[in-house]
């Protein structure tokens, strides 16, 4: 085995027990627990058997396994940072209805 | 009696705002609402001693989110009409009256105010910036307007109840057109005056500048994308 496989398991382990600790915690929806526990034993198993990922990625028409990892990761940010922008979309509508609250409250208290 | 509200968002205004009531005052409009979008400086509190109703948003969330709480503020407070003006002077107070006129005669639920049916001088860049805002609302809504980014507005009450300003930026204006045109709301537009001074220009590079112009367009497709 590879020193580059050993640090690739060793962090995706680790990563796999922070998401069961998420899970447990009730930090992660469902879907969300189901996703990131695939992911990573997906990347542990790539990892433990890189010959699996080579017939995949030639299969999907990509010559070397590694691009294939590549591209995945690129989609996996895509999407992430589109999530991550909608969340941050609603956080700010939240806050513009807290503020407009409260500017309303505090006119109303004033006439009480 | 019926009652017009007058729906002012102000940001750093403190050496306008005065003038502005007083003058809305004169013309006999005495339901001001001032809406402080967080300024740094004493705008809520000149405001107030101006006479006007005012609302202090605690943090800066932009134009939209301003005119939106004024305008939640005219309903709770049963306004019959709602018109939107600007905290800088640029709008003429005299001109309210033919703003809501239609609204009034029950001709239309919604009056836009527009600098290009009247003659007069506007800056060059300026003009060229808005008559693209003309086309991406031409474009992305398929409404033709002769302004389409005017902040002189007139709405009546069920109007003002259908419109809701969920952007908080300057893409508010664009929404506003967007939002009469897909709830059917009958509008018009009326020919007004804008005082272009040093101060007027200033502020709107605050909001309209170049690179805020692509911000709001950006915002315009992902919005129509449905993102």
């Amino acid at each position: 085995m590879e020193f580059v496989q050993i640090v690739i398991l060793i962090f995706s382990a680790f990563a796999l027990s922070r998401v069961f600790i998420n899970i447990k915690d009730k930090n992660l929806k469902k879907l969300e627990s189901f996703f990131w526990i695939l992911f990573w034993i997906a990347i542990i198993l790539g990892t433990l058997l890189p010959n699996v990922i080579e017939i995949i990625s030639r299969s999907l028409g990509v010559q070397r396994a590694a691009d294939l990892g590549i591209y995945a990761i690129i989609i996996l940010l895509a999407y992430l940072v589109f999530r991550l922008y909608a969340k941050l979309e609603n956080t700010e509508k939240k806050i513009t209805k807290i503020v407009r609250t409260i500017a309303i409250k505090n006119e109303n208290n004033l006439h009480k | 009696m019926e009652k017009t509200y007058i729906v002012i968002a102000a940001y750093n205004e403190e050496n306008n705002i005065t003038k502005v009531i007083c003058s809305l005052k004169k013309e006999g409009y005495h339901n001001i609402i001032v809406v402080d979008d967080g300024s740094k400086d004493q705008t809520s509190k000149v405001a107030k001693s101006a006479g006007a109703i005012t609302l202090k948003h605690i943090i800066n969330r932009g134009q939209g989110a301003a005119l939106q709480t004024g305008m939640s503020y005219a309903l709770l407070n049963n306004a019959d009409y709602i018109v939107h003006f600007d905290a800088d002077g640029q709008h003429n107070p005299k001109e309210i009256k033919y703003m809501l006129d239609p609204i009034i005669k029950k001709e239309v639920d919604a009056t836009l105010g527009s600098r290009f049916l009247k003659k007069q001088k506007i800056p060059f860049f300026r003009k060229l910036m808005l008559k693209g805002g003309i086309l991406a609302i031409l474009i992305f809504y398929r409404i033709k307007l002769s302004d389409a980014h005017n902040g002189f507005r007139a709405l009546s009450n069920s109007a003002a109840k259908k419109i809701v300003i969920k952007s908080d930026r300057m893409e508010h204006a664009s929404e506003i057109v967007e939002q009469i045109n897909s709830k059917k709301i009958k509008y018009k537009e009326i020919p007004v005056t804008i005082k272009y001074t040093k101060e007027t220009l200033k502020n709107g590079r605050k909001g309209q500048g170049s690179f805020d112009s692509i911000k709001i367009l950006s915002k315009m497709v992902l919005k129509k994308v449905g993102v």
